[in-house]
């Protein structure tokens, strides 16, 4: 995000079809559609899961909201009126690729099993991310999870959790969010290990100085914490994970010295924040951003959400802004921006709800460069992987197989791939890739490590779902 | 500067035979690879060894190559495939179970007898199966299928395996392997060709170019200009699933190759093109010919329909521009000589033992003074000028 950016893409000129396609039914997605289809535009949102929601507005299925109530009402309501104002809605689907011309998505219905050409006009990708892992002895125990998952089983799917107890770890804002849902739940929290060292004094002072609304939400969840007797232990990293008979136990190396933690509980969630989900702007070859610690693909995008390519937007998580309300705001002002270039300027309340969320685009993206600085993590807190660590779960490839061909790659990730099968498997490197990445990034500390290169499908489809595009063009190289 | 016998530039299949057979002969040979070994076409392969007459188009191929041509020379890499094996202490995973090629229509079927003709004559095995003895052989097959082809010594190798492998081997051997060096010039002084890269200068007797699609930008270094028409063509590969498919399947008319491989996944090809030729970078899959291979592809074994695709992705072919393989010295450049060309995996043990013996100046086993440079050698004009 940068204020000086240059338009990118010149507006468009008027259509008669000024369609708008936006991937992802999160916060993000839901303002856009929102803002667009008020004004008459036509809309389709496309999301993989049952329902819109995305992550923070994730829906609890019929059975479960009659049992035990709704689950963030105003989510309700703002997936509704959405939905009221007559966009087309395709759920239940995923994009996994792009047409050659770059003018469709290609868009599995997972529930026909059949694929489809949904074409835009203008595109606005707000698919969110995914959490990131990294490996330790024992992570493929059923009872690791990512906190993500941990809190969406706990409040979402309100599984009973009586006798419940977890252990959060990873790194991040977030880490203290997903604490406090579970406390709220019942959860009982046998600790929270933070990676990084970021709750001190000095923060503190500087939270309540330049944001106070934010400090006070952490206040909230640190007194939450302490309240409850959660105990947060700053700069450990996992070692591993050993499954009991009802249990785990988890053992921490301390950042500093040589002692080691060791914790029982029943679950472990753990994660060090979220990975964008860009396979659709990587093939569209929109064009990187800032690079970060991680080496993720983030877009260039402006304050409007527009990338380098003409009418393709990026907003929310993807484009590396954490939090629904940001989310939120990308998507009003990514809508305005698109009602702007079909329609022009038209009337005072479009240009007043344009600036308070510029504005208010502009606060929340000097919070998140606070957050960043704040959680930065050092390729150096994450520990080598002992030589019995599982790095390729979909392959089965362990740590121990990296011996030579580390020192041969010259930071080629896809040499890596070729010589051990790491990442060749049913995720493609999803669970692994930003693992190895770092330690790719660990031995050549100058390179930019690209990660596993984008395909399609972005993620395994039935080839009887892909050949369902088939049509009369395709027949053209068939000489038979 | 570094002496040695001989300097190969390219490290893939081709530069890795080549550097074997050469180093088991005591000869000094560099090697020097732009990036990582078997990184290009060679790492992007579909690995097939075809034995039988190869259909002569790929999708899209406008010019057609001369499959008769090339029978003995298959014949005869057929049989160094044999021995690869056991010259080789790792696993490659050589898979020799065969092949068939289908027909869907009577012209289809017309031509294979036409090939199989061919094939007697150049002793190729093979058995002409009428549809529902095609079908007892490999019950997977679908309706269309009307006559079918079976050649027991079609068959596959793991490409990540092999290069890897012989590198390996050439290296004990004694090859110096120097990675993630580019040559960026050659010139003669005496005898001796100086090979100059981003990292140093070498200097050799004997100069061996196999740069897969690149080859011609090479010789551009000695003001050598050749026709070339490299293409990029993709692949797509399923998810794993138990044994089911024991041959290479293929299709007399259309690029098609299916088969399963080791690891369990089914891997289909047939040289459908992507999008675009980005050398040196990846080449877009084009979903056109994702769509139209996995159709001809659930057409030919329906099963694959619920089959899930895991990925597609796209390499480089150094083809030339008569789509038949080059091999030979350059003419007028002593101690010049190139290798490369289509069906070059299949070729890997022909040409490096071809190339040993040229080189040494033996007669080569297979006769392959048509296939040399000059057929494809433009008159000369100007230091880069290209294909
Ligand atoms: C458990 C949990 C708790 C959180 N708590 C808080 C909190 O308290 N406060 C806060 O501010 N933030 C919180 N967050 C973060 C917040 O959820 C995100 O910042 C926000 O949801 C981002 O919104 P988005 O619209 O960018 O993307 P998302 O909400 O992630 O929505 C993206 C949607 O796109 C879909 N999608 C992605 N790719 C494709 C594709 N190729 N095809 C089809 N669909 C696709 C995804 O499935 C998803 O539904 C929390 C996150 C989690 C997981
Ligand atoms: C998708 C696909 C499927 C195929 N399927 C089959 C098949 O089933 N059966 C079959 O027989 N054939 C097949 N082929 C063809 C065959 O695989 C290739 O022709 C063969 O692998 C080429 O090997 P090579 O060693 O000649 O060239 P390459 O593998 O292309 O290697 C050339 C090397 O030269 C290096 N290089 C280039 N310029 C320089 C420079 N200036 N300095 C240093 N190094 C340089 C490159 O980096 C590269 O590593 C297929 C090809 C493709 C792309």
């Amino acid at each position: 995000m940068a204020d000086e950016l240059e338009p990118l893409g010149r507006s468009s000129e008027m259509k008669a079809n000024n369609h708008v396609v936006i991937i992802g039914g999160g916060p993000g997605g839901l303002a856009a559609a929102k803002t667009l289809a008020r004004k008459g535009v036509s809309v389709t949102i496309i999301d993989e899961n049952p329902d819109l929601g995305g992550q923070y507005y994730r829906r609890r299925t019929k059975g479960t909201t009659e049992l035990v109530g709704d689950y963030r009402v105003d989510g309700t309501h703002l997936i509704s009126s959405v939905k009221k104002l007559g966009c087309t809605i395709l759920t239940d689907s995923y994009v996994w690729g792009i047409s050659n011309d770059k003018r469709s998505l290609l868009v599995e219905n997972s529930l026909l099993g059949k694929s489809t050409r949904v074409n835009f006009d203008f595109l606005i990708v707000a698919s969110g991310g995914h959490e990131i892992q990294y490996p330790f002895t024992n992570w493929q125990s059923t009872k690791v999870m990512t906190p993500g998952m941990l809190s969406r089983l706990v409040t979402v799917d309100a599984i009973e959790p009586n006798g419940r107890r977890a252990i959060l770890v990873g790194s991040g804002p977030f880490l203290l969010a997903v604490t406090s849902h579970l406390i709220d739940s019942g959860v009982v929290v046998d600790g929270v290990f933070e990676l990084t060292r970021p709750y001190r004094l000095t923060v503190f002072s500087m939270l309540a100085v330049f944001f106070p609304a934010k400090c006070a939400q952490f206040l909230h969840y640190r007194f939450k914490l302490f309240s409850n007797g959660v105990k947060l232990t700053q700069g450990s990293r996992l070692r591993s994970v050993q499954d009991s008979y009802d249990g785990i136990t988890a053992t921490f190396d301390k950042r500093s010295g040589g002692e080691q933690v060791v914790v029982e509980s029943q679950l472990l969630g753990v994660g060090y924040g979220f990975k964008p989900n860009s396979e659709v702007l990587e093939i569209l070859n929109v064009e990187r951003g800032e690079s970060t610690s991680f080496g993720h693909f983030y877009p260039r995008v402006d304050r409007y959400g527009r990338t380098s390519q003409q009418n393709v937007f990026a907003i929310g998580e993807v484009s590396g802004i954490e939090g629904f309300k940001s989310a939120m705001v990308g998507g009003v002002l990514s809508g305005q921006r698109i009602l702007r270039d079909i329609k022009g300027v038209k009337g005072f309340a479009s240009m007043y709800v344009t600036l308070v969320h510029y504005l208010r685009s502009i606060y929340e993206e000097l919070f998140a460069k606070f957050l960043k600085k704040l959680y930065r993590i050092d390729l150096e807190d994450f520990p080598l992987l002992d030589p019995e660590v599982l790095l390729c779960r979909c392959e089965g490839v362990y740590a121990s197989e990296l011996d030579g061909v580390l020192s041969q790659c010259e930071s080629d990730m896809a040499y890596v791939k070729a010589e051990t099968r790491i990442g060749m498997g049913l995720c493609q490197g999803r669970m692994c890739g930003t693992a190895l990445g770092i330690i790719v990034k660990k031995k050549y500390p100058k390179s930019i490590s690209p990660g596993f290169s984008i395909r399609i499908p972005f993620r395994p489809v039935a080839i009887g779902s892909i050949i369902a595009l088939e049509s009369e063009e395709n027949r053209d190289y068939i000489d038979g | 500067m570094v002496n040695s016998d001989v300097i190969i530039i390219g490290g893939g299949i081709l530069g890795a035979a080549l550097a074997f057979e050469l180093t088991k002969e005591s000869i000094g040979v560099q090697l020097i690879e732009r990036s990582s070994i078997s990184r290009e076409g060679s790492g992007a392969t579909a690995g097939n060894l075809h034995i039988q007459a190869v259909h002569t188009r790929r999708p899209g191929q406008v010019i057609a190559l001369d499959n008769v041509r090339l029978l003995p020379l298959q014949i005869a890499a057929s049989r160094l495939w044999d021995v690869v094996e056991e010259e080789l202490p790792e696993d490659i995973e050589l898979r020799r179970t065969g092949g068939l090629t289908v027909a869907e229509s009577e012209p289809q079927g017309e031509e294979i007898l036409l090939k199989r003709r061919h094939e007697i004559e150049a002793g190729i095995p093979g058995e002409i199966l009428a549809s529902d003895e095609a079908r007892r052989l490999l019950p997977e097959l679908g309706d269309s299928v009307q006559l079918a082809e079976f050649c027991p010594l079609d068959g596959y190798v793991n490409p990540l395996k092999v290069t890897p492998a012989w590198m390996r081997a050439a290296i004990r051997q004694g090859l110096t392997l120097r990675t993630h060096e580019e040559v960026l010039n050659i010139s003669k002084v005496g005898s001796s060709w100086i090979v100059g890269t981003s990292n140093g200068q070498y200097a050799c007797s004997t100069l061996v170019i196999v740069g897969g699609p690149w080859m011609d930008r090479i010789l551009s270094m000695v003001r050598v200009s050749i026709r070339m028409n490299p293409v990029a063509i993709q692949m797509h590969v399923t998810e794993r699933m138990a044994p089911r498919l024991p041959f290479l399947v293929q299709h007399i008319a259309e690029g098609m190759s299916i088969k399963q491989v080791t690891a369990g996944q089914i891997m289909i090809g047939g040289g459908w093109p992507a999008q675009n030729l980005a050398l040196g970078k990846t080449s877009d899959v084009s979903v056109e010919s994702v769509i139209g291979n996995l159709s001809q592809a659930v057409r030919i074994l329906p099963f694959l329909r619920n089959v899930r695709l895991l990925r597609s992705w796209s390499g480089a072919l150094g083809a030339t521009a008569d789509e038949m393989p080059i091999i030979g010295e350059v003419p007028g450049l002593e101690g010049l000589f190139v290798a490369g060309g289509t069906y070059a995996f299949t070729f890997a043990p022909l040409w490096a033992k071809t190339l040993l013996a040229l080189i040494l100046r033996r007669t080569p086993e297979v006769d392959v003074s048509d296939l040399g440079v000059g057929r494809l050698m433009n008159i000369y004009k100007s230091k880069t000028s290209g294909g």
